[in-house]
């Protein structure tokens, strides 16, 4: 496999001390590859991202960016490391404008930045029209476009998306993962969470299924694709087995 | 004829006395989303501090370094600073309601402070005796106040004019984003914490200056100058007028003032005689009356935030 970014190990994390919700969770993740992190609802999936940057104490185990382990790092420090995190929700500013979204989410404060915008603006053309409207104005999509936007404009290695298609209809949800592949294309590396188990299927390398808070089944998508267990745990209706 | 002319340049002065005060928490409020509940311990900071930096020392006082009156302002300006770093640095991680319970309780502490540390701010009787700038060249009383006036309104629009820039700088940008969402602004690599401190801190230093300038109009402070009331004084200014916008501060500053100098002016006038004792609690209910009725009719103020688009932005023109 490519060289590996993130490596997760052990990792058992939660929202109040001594009640977690992550049991010694494994993970890795190459680079430029697309993880998948599926599972039933309470498995974890979006808590697993939060641990990751920094959102959700860690009261065991590693994350490993490199040779840097980032447990008690700052969330506000994890963009330093080339790290974005995309929330599910609020992940935009409404009431700035849509080039103050992405201004604000820029790294560098230099005459670079107006160059960052708009190699934006070329991958979400949409965007450049509406680039002096408030966020709050953009649809669903339009805001999750603007919110991987900024990630993205902040030059990260890793990007931790929180279900970036949630609520949005099938045409625009299709949209956005085709934009999640074009990043990873550029060797960017993704985690991203995805009730949609088909399309993070379709555009992964790489799944890990989630069940109360432990790994329950990982490989490569291919593997898993041909196996049963997939099959028959979303197609079939068989309740995912907890260890 | 000059009697109404002098009553209309008091009202003025402290009108933008008050209104740097109300700026500086749109700074805090308008701006950033913090609820500072203590606005008049930031304000009494200010102005006990001009006095003790500019004023001598009289008999029983410990301090009055008797400084230059720029070198005072500065000093209690600070003093509003510090105060504000060491208030910020236990309360500024709190949510807008403990946050406002917190700060509300400083400044009932320093209030009582004022009023029973008598070596230092001369208690309930206050601190007075204190050399106000251009008085030894300006003696008359009326032309005396008409400079002073000026200069106070100078230095409204300097401070005015400060909080504009920074509305439009990426710092007042990354404001309204930890306003609107901390988590969000987190994620993209801010800092809350610092930013918020730093809000409050140059927030209360505005707080400081209106208060040392009201300090040296009246060349006196006690404690019943920094009274709880004073706190939804200046909320009631920035509702009313409409937080976000600093035009809007300084309007509502000048409705609600001119609001409560003329009910203080129409009770004594025509209220009966047996009411004169009770206008002072007539007009904290219509104080409290104001904030909501504004807040039920039109919560964001008579002239609510604007969008506003920073200098860099306003160069792009979309295609």
């Amino acid at each position: 496999m490519s060289d590996t970014v993130l490596n997760v190990q052990s990792l058992t994390a939660g929202y109040v001390p001594g009640l977690p919700i992550l049991h010694d969770v494994n993970m890795r993740l190459g680079r430029g590859e697309i993880v998948a992190v599926i599972g039933p609802n309470g498995a974890g999936k979006s808590t697993l991202i939060k641990a990751i940057a920094g959102l959700v104490l860690v009261e065991e185990g590693t994350i490993m960016l490199g040779a840097r382990n980032l447990v008690g790092i700052r969330p506000d420090e994890m963009a330093i490391f080339g790290i974005a995190y995309v929330p599910q929700t609020n992940n935009i500013f409404r009431t700035l404008t849509i080039r103050q979204n992405l201004m604000l989410a820029a790294k560098r404060s230099d005459g670079l930045v107006d160059d960052l915008i708009e190699r934006m603006f070329t991958l979400f053309e949409i965007l450049r029209d509406k680039q002096l409207d408030k966020g709050g104005k953009l649809s669903g999509g339009q805001r999750q476009m603007l919110a991987i936007a900024m990630a993205l404009v902040a030059e990260p290695t890793l990007i931790l998306m929180d279900e970036p298609t949630a609520g949005l209809a099938p045409k625009v949800a299709e949209e956005i993962l085709a934009l999640v592949q074009d990043i990873a294309e550029k060797g960017v590396s993704i985690i991203f969470v995805e009730q949609n188990v088909k399309a993070a299927l379709r555009i992964s390398n790489r799944t890990y299924i989630l069940a109360e808070g432990r790994n329950q089944i990982d490989g490569s998508t291919q593997e898993l694709m041909e196996g049963q267990v997939i099959k028959e745990i979303y197609l079939g209706g068989r309740r995912l087995e907890t260890s | 004829m000059i009697g109404i002319v002098s009553y209309l340049v008091f009202f003025l002065t402290m009108g933008f006395v008050l209104s740097i005060a109300v700026l500086g928490l749109n700074l805090q409020w308008g701006y950033t989303g913090l609820f500072n509940g203590g606005v008049a311990a930031f304000f009494g900071a200010g102005a006990y501090g001009v006095i003790l930096f500019g004023g001598s020392n009289k008999a029983g006082q410990l301090i009055g370094f008797g400084l230059p009156y720029p070198f005072a302002v500065a000093g209690a300006v600070l003093l509003a600073g510090l105060l504000a770093w060491i208030v910020g640095l236990i309360t500024t991680h709190l949510r807008h309601d403990y946050l406002a319970i917190a700060t509300f309780g400083v400044a009932i502490a320093v209030e009582n402070f004022a009023r029973n540390a008598e070596p230092i701010t001369g208690g309930a009787k206050g601190l007075r005796g204190f050399e106000r700038p251009f008085e030894t060249v300006i003696n008359d009383p009326f032309w005396f106040n008409l400079a002073y006036l000026i200069f106070v309104f100078v230095v409204l629009i300097i401070v005015y004019n400060i909080l504009e820039n920074i509305g439009q700088s990426p710092f007042g940008r990354l404001l309204r984003a930890i306003r609107e969402d901390e988590v969000a602004a987190q994620s993209l690599g801010k800092s809350p914490a610092r930013v918020r401190l730093q809000a409050f801190i140059f927030g209360s230093m505005i707080m400081g200056l209106s208060g040392a300038l009201y300090a040296t109009f009246y060349a006196f402070i006690s404690p019943q100058d920094i009274v709880p009331i004073l706190t939804f004084q200046i909320w009631s200014m920035l509702i009313v007028g409409g937080s976000g916008n600093n035009k809007g501060a300084v309007f509502g500053t000048l409705i609600v003032w001119a609001g409560w100098v003329g009910s203080g002016w129409v009770l004594t006038q025509f209220a009966p005689v047996e009411m004169q004792l009770y206008i002072g609690t007539i007009q904290f209910i219509m104080i409290g009356l104001i904030i909501v009725l504004t807040l039920l009719i039109r919560p964001k103020g008579l002239l609510p935030e604007k969008l506003i688009i920073s200098r860099s932005v306003a160069r792009v023109k979309p295609e």
